[in-house]
């Protein structure tokens, strides 16, 4: 990533990993089952255990690492060296064999050929909207995506976004020396939480990143068509009054979510302002590659 | 790939969910044990959830999903039972039907919605799904197969044969005759709640008179119950009011046994225990009859029973006794709760035509929760307790808590499906100390003075201290059989001996769960008799606690003194009790 913004969000990594943990935390494969996110077991478990899968933009791992349990080849690459770093420790420490860890820019296509395999699930969230080329960064990802494969795409949303934006606002003004508010305004985000580098890691994410965007769910649809993507769904639900559940049916599961047409998916975006304020708007598109 | 079955129970009693992975049951939970509410009737959402993420599957990895039951037919028998006692039936037939109409008929649309689930639903009938539980999960290539319970779609007893893959039900008894029904409406008229209680009437049974010529309620209901030889029976049923109204006992039959309904909490007279017995008796000579008579048209020495009956331990000690047959065998939740495992076998064996390898050996396929996890719960919490170094250590110390008279709540392992408690989620004390009923009751349990608590016992030493039948059946792993303890060790294990010199006893094999053996093994080498009592892990009126939170709860909420969870000892007096009056104090 050549590009000013790429340096700038490069640096901040290299100073601010993320998502950021304490080393000391993870003893045995169990910790990283038992500290995984509901949303990384649901991935974990709509993931069949045969398939291959890369994680876009892993960060410091945590992600991949518990992937990698149940699979025999789990990829994820980054472009900071001290995000990867804390991975690598990670990796050494727990013995995990099956998972592979490789510094690559997305927005470097020769990088991306540069690994030389195509996978059977891509997984990028929460990566593109911090690239300042978000669809050229998910173009490239595709490089990546088996014929028939499996795609997951986290944003910001542009509505969904609006409350921390404004969050953000109050932070770096008003409340400017107040860490009282500021830790209720993280605490929104994250819960209580005792790990106070995950806190910091999630603080700076958030409130200090040098760089985002926020996109809408009807520009990832037409990502997804101009690339021979089929739509599956949006967590959270992009159809109102939608009550599936995740944990039974997964994700990639395409019986129920209706395909998202515009009145639709403008009334949901509305109700992200206040569904997905706590966070950040933050959405993931699912989708399979048709050929 | 391997192939997933889902089998769901529900909207009756006791919905469960049970997975079944290449013919082998991986996964199988009662609703209840999530929702904490006993008997829950309502869609086992929780239960499939625990089912596919013990596999780390998700719905798209289920390739069938089977219902215990056909509905619509459920419904003609509803509608037609309403519709022959109009007007009577309008009260009950108008509270029924909104269940039917948003539930009941909506149920492949419920799975589908609910689950997000698109492939097949396959329904089949009640009484195939109770033989199909007992029969497919037997260890038996060939047996004959008897279900009896309150009532399924119209049927409600049935037997038949089972021979390699397939289930032949050969006659059935239909609505409102009913051998389940019948024990239910005394259990209601005794007092007790329907649908739970059954087996409280079944304790209470020996206090009253076992003499069939001298028992005047015996005499009295042999009135009511008309038995063929063959087994086939039918009711006055000027008698009952089941088939039209919810209250179950009528005023006949009120007048016929002498007296009213017994309000609960009413002082649990003579004549209450003689009608007990009677109703015991009565039941034991009809289930005699039948057995008899399957026997003559299988020609079979092996039986399966299933259904709500087969959990009449009483009976189940006594059948290779009064019968032909010579080998056994019932599942642990032989109630409805299991059909959603004979469900799914069905589905696998008989549908699909896939060889039959497996034999439920055990019961304890409900949610398990690693060392780590325990840890982590306990650390969040601020729970004091200290960890066994060793296996032995454990052992060692549990043994001898018990020995020293201490209730231990004992949390190991996967969670038994089935309603009895079984070395899982058990609270184990000491059988050799007269005082320990009481102990138990006082502290724990709050039960009904009359009924008695059950004794464990490792198979091997099983036949030197109870008449067991020999080879002992696997049914008496489930806790499922009665039998006599042998007269020289009653005085030595008062506390679980009934008032008639039986116990309702549980045997277990090292294979099954070798820990919970050896901590038995190893009381005997203190105690001088290897029998403890196990009893569900649970207070009156709740379901059998699941998760290390609901344990915890359990614990500090009651008397019991030590609990076992995994490898740690938590002792309840080195605990602050007041947070745990309120549940938002803790986090699982």
């Amino acid at each position: 990533m050549a590009t000013k913004i790429g340096e700038k969000v490069q640096n901040f990594y290299n100073k601010t990993p993320f998502p950021d943990y304490e080393l000391d935390k993870f003893n045995s494969k169990d910790d990283l089952v038992i500290s995984a996110y509901p949303f990384a077991k649901i991935l974990d478990r709509s993931i069949p255990q045969n398939a291959t899968v890369i994680d876009v933009g892993t960060g410091t791992g945590q992600l991949s690492a518990f992937l990698s349990l149940r699979r025999k080849c789990v990829w994820g690459i980054d472009f900071s060296d001290s995000s990867l770093n804390k991975a690598r420790q990670l990796k050494e420490k727990l013995k995990l064999d099956s998972w592979h860890l490789k510094k690559v820019d997305i927005l470097d296509s020769k990088q991306i050929e540069a690994i030389g395999m195509k996978f059977d699930y891509v997984l990028c969230l929460g990566v593109l909207h911090h690239t300042g080329n978000a669809y050229g960064g998910f173009k490239n990802i595709l490089r990546l995506l088996k014929p028939k494969g499996y795609i997951a795409v986290g944003l910001y949303n542009k509505m969904g976004r609006v409350p921390l934006k404004m969050r953000k606002t109050l932070a770096k003004t008003i409340f400017k020396d107040n860490n009282k508010v500021k830790d209720w305004f993280i605490r929104m985000q994250i819960g209580d939480v005792e790990d106070k580098e995950r806190a910091r890691g999630w603080w700076n994410d958030q409130y200090l990143h040098p760089h985002e965007t926020s996109h809408t769910i009807g520009e990832v649809l037409r990502w997804f068509k101009k690339n021979n993507i089929a739509y599956y769904q949006t967590v959270p639900a992009s159809t109102p009054f939608y009550q599936g559940n995740l944990e039974i049916a997964g994700v990639w599961n395409d019986t129920n979510e209706a395909y998202p047409n515009f009145p639709i998916r403008a009334y949901n975006q509305i109700s992200w302002i206040w569904k997905t304020h706590h966070e950040g708007g933050y959405w993931i598109t699912f989708g399979r590659r048709e050929n | 790939m391997s192939t997933y079955i889902l089998g769901i129970s529900c909207y009756y009693h006791d919905s469960s969910a049970a997975l079944l992975k290449d013919g082998t049951i991986v996964a199988a939970a009662e609703e209840e044990r999530f929702t904490r509410k006993k008997h829950d009737t309502s869609f086992p959402i929780n239960a499939v959830s625990f089912c596919l993420e013990s596999q780390g599957i998700t719905i798209k990895d289920v390739d069938y999903i089977g219902f215990y039951e056909k509905p619509f037919l459920k419904l003609e028998r509803v509608l037609s039972q309403h519709l022959e006692m109009f007007p009577y039936s309008l009260k009950t037939f108008l509270g029924s039907t909104p269940s039917w109409i948003n539930e009941k008929l909506r149920v492949p649309r419920i799975i589908r919605k609910k689950l997000c689930y698109n492939k097949d639903i396959l329904f089949i009938e009640h009484h195939l799904a109770h033989a199909a539980s007992a029969y497919l999960l037997s260890p038996f290539k060939k047996s004959a197969i008897l279900t009896v319970d309150g009532v399924g779609e119209w049927t409600t007893t049935a037997y038949g044969i089972g021979k390699g893959n397939d289930i032949h039900l050969i006659k059935e008894i239909m609505f409102p005759t009913s051998l389940g029904l019948i024990y239910s409406t005394i259990t209601a008229y005794l007092g007790f709640s329907v649908n739970n209680s059954e087996y409280k009437v079944m304790g209470l049974s020996p206090y009253g008179n076992m003499n069939r010529k001298t028992n005047i309620y015996y005499q009295k209901l042999k009135k009511v119950v008309d038995v063929k030889e063959d087994g086939s029976y039918r009711f006055d049923m000027s008698y009952f009011i089941y088939h039209y109204a919810d209250r179950m006992p009528s005023k006949k039959l009120c007048r016929l046994l002498g007296g009213p309904v017994r309000k609960p909490g009413e002082e649990l007279t003579q004549r209450h225990k003689d009608i007990a017995a009677a109703l015991q008796m009565v039941l034991e000579d009809v289930m005699t009859k039948i057995l008899n008579h399957v026997h003559k048209v299988t020609k079979q020495d092996n039986i399966v029973l299933a259904g709500g009956v087969a959990l009449n331990s009483v009976y189940n000690g006594k059948i290779l006794r009064n019968t032909k047959f010579k080998k056994i065998w019932i599942q642990p939740d032989a109630g409805d709760g299991g059909t959603s495992m004979g469900v799914a076998s069905y589905i696998y064996h008989t549908l699909l035509g896939k060889k039959r390898e497996f034999v439920l050996k055990d019961a304890y396929l409900g949610p398990s929760y690693s060392t780590k996890h325990i840890k982590s719960f306990l650390d969040k919490n601020e729970i004091k307790y200290s960890e066994f170094k060793t296996r032995e250590e454990l052992l060692k110390t549990t043994a001898k808590l018990i020995y020293e008279n201490n209730v231990i709540g004992w949390f190991q392992g996967g969670m038994e499906i089935g309603p009895r408690a079984l070395g899982a989620r058990s609270i184990l004390s000491n059988a050799c100390n007269p005082e320990m009923k009481e102990i138990l009751n006082l502290k724990v349990k709050h039960r009904e003075k009359f009924r008695p608590f059950a004794p464990v016992v490792c198979e091997d030493d099983a036949l030197k201290y109870f008449d067991c039948d020999n080879p002992i059946p696997e049914a008496t792993d489930f806790m499922l059989m009665v039998y006599p303890i042998k007269k020289q060790w009653r005085t030595k294990i008062p506390s679980v001996t009934h008032v008639d010199g039986s116990g309702r006893l549980q045997t277990i094999r090292r294979g099954q769960n070798p820990l919970y053996y050896d901590l038995i093994k190893e009381f005997g080498r203190l105690s001088g008799i290897p029998i403890i009592i196990n009893t569900s892990f649970n207070i009156r009126g709740e379901p059998i606690v699941c998760t290390p939170y609901d344990t915890y709860k359990c614990m500090m909420g009651t008397g019991i003194d030590y609990l076992v969870m995994d490898n740690f000892l938590i002792k309840r007096d080195h605990n602050s009790r007041d947070i745990w009056d309120s549940e938002k104090y803790a986090t699982d």
